[in-house]
């Protein structure tokens, strides 16, 4: 009888334990590797989660661009079953021209992702893939019905995971308002606080890119009822760094994630949404994190797309204010192994 | 002689069969407004394209504002049974403007004054957005649409290119998620008609003296900004300028009462005084010779969330601007007789008979 008990109770843990987390990816791409790839790679690899979706917004890259580079490494990466389409392709209200007249009062920014100066391209063009053409197609869907399906069809259980600026989300939101309580959290990518490297104007994190990108799709998921807000923001990003030994010792092994970081990846930058990725799979690898009121700057002024916050002690309304955990610090060797072993499988 | 007419009426007839199908081509139209019910400028405008044989209209697609847009489309599914136009589609579309709130602007108005008007957020007036309070018009048997109107705006857009009018009577939030949804939405769309901002008029603004903040453009500035920046076609708007020089007086009332269709009843029973807001929007779409007085301007929105969030900004044309300025045509004087008269005959008249249903709705 006893026995019989605990097999039945080992079962149900085998259960549980192999039942995997639900997760859908809204990132803006620019590959082919590089952050936002790797760190789509990362979940798309780890045996606890399930990526249901991924939808691919405008940002480091257009929309339409991002999601064949996002394809490709798909196919190259043996997760070709996982569904991807095209989510928004402008931001709500910033610009690639509202920028330059900012630029002309304020100054220059270092990086402007898809409105980069260097290397610029219109939004329907898709240049060739250095990682080469793919087979793949996106699904013929808007990224946010994709989103808002995939939370809908697993009501609690979903996680929507955003390395990119929040225009998708944003959207889907306003389309569908029981989304925010339907999901099981919010994890991003994207804030800046008291850092002095990392920022749009390199020595202010406070401008982040993702929330500077679209900083009305940011003020409208930051003050939306989720369950749980994560952010990984500017502050920890720099505290890590993708480097040539780190991409030597993926190259040692002979898997497919492996082979393709060896032939696309960088040798360089901090890992912005790997550290996003990681620390939902694993959040041990978090030293430090606390949670604070954030939100962001709206207007259209010097402070545009700044990342506003406060202490929690502050009486705060509570219609604005959304508390978010923010993570801090990480075990950066826990951290770079846990990368590296996601990447040998 | 008799062969002589025949060969005339033969000759007649090719002479004007290629006309055919341009008279009997009607404007496509999709009306998106915030539908009040019951009655009301909201539900008189759409009931005034309901019932003329002019337009086609393709779906009304409805947004919060003026009231919660669950409860506009109890109203407006009633407002149709009534007029007998069921056939034409209603579509619930965005519940909440993109960034305003009811919440903000409760702080917006303890540092710069109370609002006269709030639409759903009007205190003395409040209940929450899943809340659809008792019909006295009795409640509707008909349903919506199971689609989004969102989607319904770019399906319709895409099946009908450059044919369809996009006309607004409320706040712009469909028309922002819709073109942000699908860029292509604004060079396929025939033009964008739009009652909302104000200019130089001292009443009908939710302060009353200061017209430029109009209810519509106010109640969700980020989805003005949105639809203004972008490159239309062509845009007219109505503003609160011209809603002010109309008034739906008792004669007006009364003239409609001598129908006893079940709209004209419908009207007698629950239409009230007040400036034809959207009326005069809709009439100058049926009609564009009621308008005495246009001009066009470059118009946008603050969107500064100070004491100018919501109001109407605007340049006269001669200035250079940056691209994201647009030219409306603004309509700022109306023939009043001509307009009441089309009114009162379209609100009187019997139902036209509506056409086959069209399987691509």
């Amino acid at each position: 009888m006893v026995a019989m008990l605990l097999l039945c109770i080992g079962a149900a843990a085998g259960q549980s334990s192999s039942a995997r987390r639900k997760i859908f990816i809204d990132q803006d791409v620019r590959g082919p590797a590089g952050t936002d790839l790797q760190s789509m790679l990362a979940l798309l690899q780890a045996p606890q989660a399930e990526v249901l979706g991924i939808s691919i917004t405008s940002g480091d890259g257009w929309a339409k661009a991002g999601a064949q580079n996002a394809l490709r490494m798909l196919e190259l990466t043996g997760h070709a079953t996982v569904p991807v389409d095209v989510g928004a392709e402008f931001p709500f209200i910033n610009s690639r021209e509202e920028t330059l007249e900012w630029e002309s009062k304020f100054g220059v920014m270092a990086y402007k992702g898809a409105w980069n100066e260097s290397g610029y391209h219109e939004p329907d063009i898709v240049p060739p893939l250095r990682a080469g053409p793919t087979h793949l197609k996106v699904v013929d869907r808007h990224g946010a019905d994709l989103l808002w399906d995939t939370v809908r069809r697993n009501p609690n259980e979903v996680t929507v995971w955003v390395g990119g600026p929040l225009t998708t989300v944003a959207m889907a939101l306003r389309l569908h308002p029981e989304l925010p309580q339907m999901a099981k959290e919010l994890v991003l990518m994207g804030a800046g606080f008291n850092v002095d490297k990392g920022g749009n104007h390199r020595i202010n994190g406070r401008r982040e890119f993702n929330w500077w990108f679209d900083p009305e799709a940011a003020r409208m998921v930051m003050s939306a009822n989720w369950k749980k807000i994560t952010i990984t923001p500017v502050d920890i990003s720099v505290k890590t760094e993708w480097t040539e030994k780190l991409k030597a010792e993926v190259a040692k092994a002979d898997s497919k994630a492996a082979r393709y970081l060896a032939e696309y990846a960088g040798t360089s930058g901090y890992m912005w949404d790997e550290i996003a990725a990681l620390a939902w799979l694993d959040p041990s690898i978090i030293t430090r994190q606390q949670e604070l009121w954030v939100n962001v700057d709206i207007d259209h002024g010097p402070s545009y797309g700044q990342t506003i916050f406060m202490e929690k002690e502050v009486k705060a309304p509570s219609w604005f204010w959304k508390s978010a955990t923010v993570q801090w610090d990480l075990d950066t060797s826990k951290f770079y192994e846990l990368f590296v072993s996601l990447m040998k499988r | 002689m008799k062969a002589f007419r025949g060969q005339m009426l033969a000759a007649l007839i090719l002479l004007f069969l290629p006309l055919s199908p341009v008279l009997a081509q009607r404007k496509k139209i999709i009306v998106d407004q915030d539908a009040r019910g019951p009655a009301s400028t909201d539900m008189q405008s759409i009931l005034m394209f309901a019932q003329s044989p002019d337009v086609e209209v393709l779906g009304i697609t409805l947004v919060s504002g003026d009231q919660w847009v669950k409860e506009e489309a109890a109203h407006t599914l009633r407002a149709l049974e009534i007029a007998g136009r069921s056939d034409i589609p209603v579509l619930l579309g965005a519940e909440y403007p993109l960034v305003n709130s009811k919440e903000e602007s409760e702080a917006w108005e303890r540092q710069y004054g109370e609002l006269a008007f709030k639409g759903a957020w009007t205190p003395r007036l409040y209940h929450p957005p899943d809340v659809v309070p008792e019909l006295p018009e009795g409640n509707p048997k008909t349903k919506p649409r199971d689609e989004h109107a969102v989607d319904f705006i770019i399906r319709m857009v895409r099946t009908y290119p450059n044919e369809v009018i996009l006309w607004a009577g409320g706040p712009l939030t469909n028309i922002a998620l819709a073109i942000r949804k699908d860029p292509q939405v604004v060079s396929l769309a025939r033009e964008l008609v739009l009652m909302g901002s104000g200019f130089n008029v001292d009443k009908g603004g939710i302060h009353r003296i200061n017209g430029r903040r109009e209810f519509n453009w106010w109640f969700d500035p980020e989805a003005v900004r949105i639809v203004m920046s972008a490159p239309w076609k062509k845009i007219t708007i109505t503003p609160v300028d011209i809603s002010v020089k109309t008034f739906l007086s008792d004669e007006i009332k009364a003239a409609i009462a001598k129908s006893d269709t079940p709209l004209a009843r419908y009207h007698t029973q629950f239409a009230h005084g007040s400036y034809m807001w959207d009326e005069i929007a809709a009439a100058a779409v049926l009609d564009p010779s009621i308008i005495t007085r246009q001009q066009e301007l470059y118009v946008n929105i603050d969107i500064d969330h100070g004491a100018g969030y919501g109001q109407t900004i605007f340049v006269e044309k001669q200035v250079k601007v940056p691209s994201w300025w647009k030219l409306a045509t603004v309509q700022f004087d109306l023939d009043t007789r001509k307009f009441y008269d089309l009114y009162i005959r379209l609100m009187s008249q019997p139902a036209p008979r509506p056409v086959e249903a069209r399987g691509r709705n």
